[in-house]
């Protein structure tokens, strides 16, 4: 604390009474924070059965779509027949490892960005 | 079980009730209160709302409790989520905090017999020259402290003290000489 400050000023704050403890505040703010957990659990109950029921609906077109995916994923990027080169870079010759890929490295910059 | 809490230093409470112990998270509730009351007491004037302000500055205190990283400086936070607290509702009701042109409503000031204590003649200040003075002069906060805490510009802040500073002598002086009068 640099600043100047007026010393009468500060008495009169230095003397002026302060509220005295109350236990019926702090019951209150015991009483409130139990009805806000309550609520949360409530919430977050709400949350978790909404996202069971829509886990339910959503799973069997879920599934057909990562079915109708999958070979469209995996099919080559590039036509190296079957050489050697091929079988080597089978792993990443497709466009699900390119999307992986892609989003490791954007996930790497957000961060370096984040943090800098 | 209380009891335990209220002899246990304050940072150990701290420690205990991050970790969900709500027993510990009551003492510091009752180890705080009265301050924390006061400072919104003497910031709004009013004394079911500063009850109200400090009810919802402990409800986030317990909400947020986890992301308090030195548990040390919990006065500081709990300060902290206090005056947000105030801020937000002064924001609600779009009163303006940068403001350097206020003026004491001439109606407060010549009613001394209401200026009976330091309470009353704060009451008379608008409500950011009179966080900033409070902040100032009750919590002993530097000008840039206070400037970041609220976020009103370092100017205002110290425009907001001198003149807040400035009425308060002048009401609390007028009302001496009054009652000295009366005497």
């Amino acid at each position: 604390m640099t600043d100047d400050l007026d010393p009468t000023l500060q008495a009169l704050f230095d003397e002026a009474p302060v509220p005295e403890a109350s236990p019926a505040f702090q019951s209150r703010v015991m009483a409130a924070l139990n009805q806000q957990s309550r609520r949360r659990k409530l919430t977050w109950f709400a949350l978790d059965l909404l996202a069971v029921i829509v886990i339910w609906l959503a799973s069997e077109p879920l599934q057909e779509f990562a079915m109708a995916m999958i070979p469209w994923m995996m099919s080559s990027l590039l036509e190296l027949g079957d050489s050697l080169w091929a079988q080597l870079l089978a792993p990443v010759n497709n466009l699900a490892s390119v999307l992986a890929l892609t989003v490791l490295l954007g996930r790497s910059v957000y961060r370096r960005l984040i943090r800098s | 079980m209380l009891s335990i809490y209220a002899e246990s230093h304050e940072l150990l409470v701290v420690g205990l009730a991050r970790n969900g112990d709500r027993e510990a998270f009551q003492d510091l509730v009752r180890r705080r209160e009265a301050w924390v009351r006061s400072l919104m007491l003497r910031s709004c004037g009013d004394p079911a709302l500063a009850d109200d302000l400090a009810q919802q500055a402990f409800l986030q205190a317990w909400r947020k409790l986890d992301q308090l990283k030195q548990p040390k400086l919990f006065g500081a936070w709990l300060k902290r989520l206090a005056v947000n607290e105030w801020l937000q509702h002064l924001r609600k009701k779009d009163v303006p905090l940068a403001d350097e042109s206020w003026e004491v409503s001439p109606g407060n000031t010549t009613d001394l017999a209401l200026v009976r204590d330091l309470e009353s003649a704060l009451a008379v200040l608008p409500p950011a020259p009179r966080l900033c003075v409070i902040l100032a002069y009750q919590e002993q906060m530097s000008h840039p402290e206070i400037a970041s805490l609220t976020g009103v510009p370092l100017g205002t802040v110290k425009s907001h003290i001198r003149r807040g500073a400035q009425t308060l002598r002048e009401i609390l002086a007028a009302y001496a000489i009054e009652g000295k009068r009366d005497d």
